[in-house]
């Protein structure tokens, strides 16, 4: 092989394959210009590797964990307060927003009273022409047992009944209704 | 202050690195990071003095890393070794700092692979009784001119050297191709070894 500077570090290192380092072995054997080289280099290898000995403090580490605890306290308190802020500000939103949409929550309140309104005017419609359903049947059952004047009383008495209820659950809702 | 998540991972990648898993595993299990601070203080400290040269500094950016050491260890990559991924923390917030050192900056990064290293001359360390011996002096000057190499020389020299990271190590910790560290770490052996030999200061002594 030729000389080779580069190779004579990694020789030193062990950092060939083991057919290369014979190969400088061997280089070795005959170069004293190679030999000579081995030598600078080893001193400077053997300084180099002492440059990892650096005197610490013995409270190096206790110190290092003590700090990163102290931070992730930190942290989790910044996040806990992270948290609180945003409950109070989903809150503060829910809040805004309860107010800005009162009126139209009203509307729709008037909207659903209306239609109980409605609904309850059907029903009683409802009521007072089955009633009367309900009567005349009774009337044409009673026909062949009461006599005549006391079925033209009962009838006439339906029918007021009747008519009263009729009148009475028309106007009032309509009428408050219309005040409004 | 434990860390629930990854305790296993990190145990088994640490474990690669000793000889007495089963005391080890015990060790990870009562707390994993506070057993990797004891396991890699020191390396990690020797690290950063190297690279900045100063050692209350070094004492800060230790702790500093490892912080991001902690933040980090959800995202721990188990394709690389622990102390390759460790060591890829450190090196990056210790030229990070570098890097912010402004009157330091120039031509930090300026790196041609062909031109010869050009070290400035050595101011002569301070005198002290306990630096006597040639071989004081020569450590001395040894220190010296690692810290007067160009950032990106002196990176790799010290993962070498002081972090003992094998070239395929450094290799993944700096993300440059092997052969640039390589030609990265000759060249930085040849810088230092001329400089001392410039001094007077020769191995073959
Ligand atoms: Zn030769």
């Amino acid at each position: 092989m030729n000389c080779d500077r580069e190779k004579l570090y990694l020789y030193l290192e062990g950092a060939l394959n083991p057919s290369e380092h014979a190969e400088v072995s061997a280089h070795l054997q005959t170069c004293g210009a190679c030999a000579a080289e081995l030598q600078s280099q080893r001193a400077v290898m053997d300084e180099l590797d002492r440059l990892a000995d650096v005197p610490l403090p013995e409270w190096l580490p206790e110190r290092i964990i003590q700090r990163v605890s102290e931070d992730v306290t930190m942290a989790w308190q910044t996040k806990a307060e992270r948290r609180r802020a945003l409950l109070v500000a989903v809150g503060l939103t829910a809040i805004t927003c309860a107010l800005l949409s009162l009126p139209t929550l009203a509307g729709y309140l008037r909207t659903a009273w209306v239609g109980l309104h409605l609904a309850g005017r059907l029903m009683w419609d409802l009521i007072a022409v089955s009633l009367k359903a309900v009567s005349l049947v009774t009337i044409g059952l009673l026909h062949d047992v009461a006599g005549e004047t006391e079925l033209t009383v009962l009838l006439a008495l339906l029918t007021g009944v009747t008519i009263s209820l009729i009148v009475a659950h028309r106007t009032w809702p309509s009428a408050s209704l219309e005040r409004r | 202050m434990t860390k629930r998540t990854d305790a296993m991972d990190v145990s088994t990648a640490i474990a690669a690195g000793y000889g007495n898993e089963e005391a080890m595993a015990r060790a990870v299990q009562s707390d994993p990071f506070e057993h990797i601070v004891h396991r890699y203080h020191r390396p990690v400290t020797a690290f950063i003095y190297r690279m900045v040269g100063d050692y209350e500094t070094a004492l800060d950016l230790a702790q500093e890393v490892f912080l991001k050491v902690y933040a980090a260890l959800d995202r721990y990559d188990e394709r690389f070794k622990f102390s390759t991924w460790l060591f890829k923390i450190a090196s990056n917030h210790t030229i990070d700092y570098l890097r912010k050192q402004t009157h330091r900056t120039h031509s930090l990064d300026a790196v041609e692979e062909d031109s010869e290293i050009h070290l400035p001359e050595l101011i002569s360390p301070e005198p002290s009784p306990e630096r006597q011996s040639i071989l004081r002096e020569q450590r001395a000057l040894i220190e010296a001119a690692i810290a007067e190499l160009p950032l990106p020389y002196r990176q790799v020299i010290v993962l070498r050297h002081v972090a003992e990271l094998s070239y395929e190590e450094i290799a993944q910790v700096t993300g440059l191709p092997l052969g640039t560290v390589k030609n990265r770490i000759f060249r930085a052996r040849e810088a230092i070894r001329k400089k001392l030999i410039q001094m007077g200061i020769d191995g073959t002594e």
